[in-house]
């Protein structure tokens, strides 16, 4: 069982996203929250340690920043079936290096995404 | 005999005229052609006080008709400045003799035991002393000069009780106040909170916050060193007014901080609708999604925004 997630406070790039995510053929229902908070709250309350999930984390977002979502779920999570990919606006060199210092991170994507590296990603994961 | 070649300009003020030739005729026997100005009285002494400087050295009798005594002495000293006084006095006022060298004069001679030799020995002596007198002199101008027209302030404390004994100009202007009203007043009443002064060794230098009479603050470096002056310890406190520096590295920094706010809105919230339209154009070329109007209402908005939030970073950088 795999779950894929988007944590993005814009509708329209969630939207962008989920139109990608649909030319490359990933039927998979997502969820969305639309901040860290929200996002927390669920894996709070739904985290199974023996399913995957993909999460698309932007940065910049009200009440938990994509940062401060990373350190809160660090202690509870399991490594090997939690890929995160930051999906964000940002090409300030100090997002990306402090991207590089979270190892649950398995990427760094700027905006816009681009459906290349969508299907890389498909492909690797085996969507 | 040999005798001295020089040219002397020698004045003699007295009144007995028998002293005066006995004196003349000990000149001649030393000097040749001594230059010999003889006045009688003092206010005839006073018509040459324009050009005195020309004069090696003065003798002048104690008791003149017109001045006499303390005053008289004074009043010649005040016209001779850099040219020696010796005084002329008769056994019977031999004790006024050492009170005129209190007062300035450079030597006495007692009328009753003058000779050629004495005098002669009393002008060389004299005028060669009074040379080294002057270059101390003109040393302590030197350094009275530099304290008092050094651009950076400073504060002669003493050493025991802290209080000011001597401060410049440049101090007396950056701290509103006048010497007089800074003289012997303890060196913590211009330190923020009277702080007491941390003096550890010879050129520490310490921040401090001092007040000026109006209390406003001045941000100073200080550099301490102790000196010896008339034999007891004192502290020299140099200042250095370094207030509109910290407001300048203030101002920079701020204006640091805005351009980091700038770069972080810049990239997190200017590229946002931007990444968005790059996005939805991306997702209309693959679609075919052209007639789809929820899309093209998107990519509208999305251009708004940016123009709004390019307008907000345009005020923001015209307030640096």
């Amino acid at each position: 069982m795999k779950h894929i997630l988007i944590v993005d406070d814009d509708p329209v790039a969630t939207l962008i996203l989920k139109k990608n995510l649909e030319l490359i053929q990933v039927n998979q229902e997502t969820i969305t929250f639309s901040n860290g908070e929200e996002a927390y709250a669920y894996f709070k309350k739904k985290y199974n340690e023996k399913e995957n999930y993909y999460v698309f984390l932007d940065i910049n977002m009200p009440l938990m920043n994509g940062w401060d979502f990373l350190n809160s779920i660090d202690s509870f999570i399991n490594k090997a079936n939690t890929h995160i990919y930051i999906l964000t606006s940002s090409i300030n060199k100090l997002d990306m290096d402090k991207a590089t210092q979270y190892t649950l991170i398995e990427k760094y994507l700027s905006k816009p995404i681009n459906k290349e590296v969508l299907k890389t990603i498909k492909e690797e994961n085996k969507w | 005999m040999i005798k001295d070649d020089k040219n002397y300009n020698i004045v003699v003020i007295e009144d007995n005229i028998g002293d005066f030739f006995l004196l003349e005729e000990y000149l001649n026997e030393k000097i040749n052609n001594p230059l010999v100005n003889h006045f009688e009285r003092f206010s005839e002494f006073t018509k040459i006080a324009d050009s005195i400087d020309e004069v090696d050295i003065i003798f002048l009798d104690l008791s003149l008709p017109d001045k006499s005594g303390k005053e008289l002495v004074e009043e010649v000293l005040k016209i001779s400045r850099n040219i020696p006084v010796v005084v002329l006095t008769g056994l019977s006022d031999f004790s006024f003799a050492l009170k005129a060298i209190a007062l300035g004069a450079s030597d006495y001679l007692l009328k009753d035991e003058l000779n050629s030799v004495a005098l002669y020995k009393s002008i060389v002596y004299n005028i060669e002393r009074f040379k080294n007198i002057i270059k101390i002199k003109e040393s302590e101008q030197l350094y009275t000069d530099l304290f008092q027209l050094s651009p950076q302030p400073i504060f002669v404390i003493d050493a025991t009780t802290l209080t000011v004994l001597d401060v410049n100009k440049a101090c007396e202007h950056l701290y509103d106040f006048t010497k007089e009203e800074l003289i012997q007043q303890p060196i913590n009443s211009v330190l923020l909170n009277n702080d007491d002064i941390n003096f550890e060794s010879n050129g520490t230098i310490i921040k401090q916050i001092h007040l000026k009479k109006n209390k406003e603050q001045i941000i100073t470096e200080v550099k301490y060193n102790k000196i010896i002056q008339n034999g007891k310890e004192a502290i020299i406190m140099v200042i250095n007014d370094i207030t509109k520096r910290i407001e300048h590295l203030n101002e920079i920094e701020n204006q640091n901080t805005k351009l980091k706010d700038i770069a972080w809105i810049q990239s997190h919230i200017v590229r946002a609708p931007l990444t968005n339209i790059l996005g939805l154009i991306n997702v209309i070329n693959d679609t075919n999604a052209i007639t789809d109007k929820e899309l093209l209402t998107h990519l509208n908005n999305s251009v708004l925004e940016l123009e709004i939030i390019i307008n907000d970073i345009v005020n923001k950088t015209n307030n640096l």
